[in-house]
């Protein structure tokens, strides 16, 4: 049942593009050819009529199990009523299969293919001819080149809708009566594909807030853009994170606290999320912390993964405040301690960092 | 943008033009790269005793770097000195039948000098002149990522004992004495006090502190 309403569906989307090309080219051709257009014309109205009947049944399907289970018919009942409805939708179902089968074997009988191509190619005039005679000629072209265009567009559109169809037809196909429907396992849910990702991120990042004093976060669903999460750190600098899914960072970009990522909705300016700073010290920063990302990413403990780099960050938050652990300054030609260390997220310079993984 | 203005204490022997030499020929040695040239004007207004009865006193200060914009300072009460635009200027010279100017500015401070970066610091080192007489060498260091004092305290007096001929043990006295602009969010109008600051003691004839 789900492929033919597969197929059904497909050629409901085909018919007017059809239609079309059959009276685009009814123009041009030949008497015999014309009349066998007319012939599939006609064809095709029977099987959008024999379609039309499918809907209603479908609907019927629907109203049965609706009726059903708000007037709590006992299971008899129920399965007697619905044992009916779906052998009329069977019927239907194989009428429009029987005439869609005929369709494309009529189709290639007409010998569209070879006919298109021997049509003049877009665009094309006559030389040499009066203003008359050219327009004459070209203006049933241009219908006929609109008309196959219009086909084509429709022809893909169907095909796109009958992949996005042909698995929500499969699983209605398995539900019954007072049980809940089982999903295919592989298969998101409908409504999974619009959930709001931003509000459980937004929750996320609200359970962590206690464990991290310094940051200040504002989590932004741009359409274009994703989940964007902007921490401001100690009113020191800006994070600006780029979420995929729930909890996986995709992308970090470090700037300081006066350079802004225009994230607000009332911002006029354009969002500038990849900029790098104009500060060196975050510049390095930023690097870091795609370093890091990469460190704390774990793909099967995606929300562990962000705490961790979440701790991370906070640590950044004495970046000018605390003295470097290997040689205990503050400035290393002109840079503080940028990095912080994973486990103990102890600070260091960049020069430092490296003498110590050489040295333990 | 959080900076620390501080005088710089001229060797003996030397002139303030050959300290503030030497000061530079380290600062290029260290890496620093020469910018642009700066400078910080003070400008003094009394009030006319036949339009107001109490004397009231402000100070407009000038800064190269800010060029749009323009600092009025009281002398009594800092608390509630204004950052103006540019144009505030021409609307002072309007007020000039109550407010007097000393003219051809001869009651006038000014620091003229060089700027050098280094990274994401700003070092500004100049000459102070009070009615065109040289009173002394200022500098100013500026760590433009940070804009919270308290986190950079000791950062800052690391740095400034890089290039300074003694080491600093204490914040600038504008800053020692307003505790509350330690966490608040920077403003040029700090850098501002800071050198109104120094001018004031010089204007009351007291000579620059070296730290």
């Amino acid at each position: 049942m789900p492929s033919c309403a597969c197929r059904s569906l497909s050629i409901a989307a085909l018919l007017p593009g059809l239609v079309g090309l059959s009276r685009g080219c009814g123009i041009l051709m030949a008497d015999t050819k014309r009349a066998e257009l007319f012939q599939m014309e006609q064809m095709i109205q029977q099987v959008e009529a024999a379609l039309n009947r499918q809907n209603i049944a479908l609907k019927d399907y629907h109203t049965v199990i609706h009726n059903a289970r708000d007037e709590n018919y006992t299971a008899e009942e129920a399965a007697v009523e619905i044992q009916t409805a779906l052998n009329n939708l069977e019927s239907c179902l194989i009428e429009v299969d029987q005439k869609v089968a005929d369709l494309p074997s009529s189709v290639s009988s007409l010998g569209l293919a070879s006919f298109l191509s021997s049509c003049p190619p877009i665009g094309a005039t006559t030389t040499g001819q009066g203003d008359g005679g050219t327009n004459a000629a070209a203006s049933p072209y241009r219908s006929l080149y609109e008309e196959l265009i219009t086909t084509y567009s429709i022809h893909e559109r169907g095909r796109e809708y009958c992949s996005v169809i042909l698995p929500h037809l499969s699983v209605h196909a398995h539900r019954k009566m007072g049980k809940p429907p089982k999903f295919h396992p592989n298969l998101p849910r409908p409504h999974e594909i619009y959930e709001d990702v931003s509000k459980k991120i937004d929750a996320i990042f609200r359970q962590q807030s206690a464990s991290l004093s310094t940051l200040t976060f504002a989590v932004y669903d741009l359409p274009a853009a994703g989940v964007i999460v902007e921490l401001v750190v100690d009113r020191i600098f800006r994070v600006a994170l780029t979420i995929r899914g729930t909890a996986f960072v995709e992308g970090v970009n470090i700037r300081g606290s006066d350079e802004n990522f225009n994230l607000e909705a009332k911002a006029l300016r354009p969002i500038d999320l990849w900029t790098p700073s104009g500060y060196e010290v975050y510049r390095v920063l930023a690097r870091n912390a795609t370093e890091a990302v990469l460190h704390y990413h774990s793909p099967n403990e995606p929300e562990r993964s962000l705490r961790g780099f979440l701790q991370w960050i906070n640590s950044l938050a004495t970046l000018f405040s605390s003295p470097c652990k290997r040689c205990g300054k503050y400035l290393d030609s002109g840079l503080p301690a940028t990095w912080r260390d994973y486990k103990k997220l102890e600070a260091y310079h960049e020069a430092c960092r490296v003498l110590t993984f050489t040295t333990t | 943008m959080i900076s620390w203005v501080v005088p710089y204490p001229t060797p003996e022997g030397k002139t303030h033009n050959q300290a503030l030499d030497d000061l530079s020929k380290l600062l290029l040695a260290q890496g620093y790269e020469k910018d642009v040239p700066y400078c910080v004007e003070c400008e003094m207004y009394v009030s006319l005793p036949e339009m107001m009865p109490v004397q009231k006193v402000f100070h407009v200060i000038l800064d190269s770097d800010r060029p749009a914009s323009c600092f009025l300072i009281p002398d009594k009460d800092q608390s509630i000195s204004i950052t103006a635009e540019k144009s505030m200027m021409g609307f002072l010279s309007k007020l000039s039948k109550i407010f007097k100017t000393s003219p051809g500015k001869t009651g006038n401070l000014e620091v003229r000098g060089q700027t050098f970066l280094y990274r994401d610091f700003c070092v500004r080192a100049g000459i102070l002149s009070y009615g065109g007489v040289i009173k002394g060498v200022i500098v100013e260091a500026e760590l433009r990522s940070c804009s919270i004092l308290i986190t950079a305290v000791e950062l800052m007096k690391e740095f400034m004992s890089t290039f300074m001929p003694t080491p600093m043990d204490t914040v600038p006295s504008y800053i020692s004495s307003k505790p509350n602009i330690l966490g608040a969010m920077y403003s040029p109008l700090e850098t501002i006090h800071q050198y109104y600051d120094i001018f004031a003691s010089v204007r009351a004839g007291r000579s620059l502190v070296s730290r």
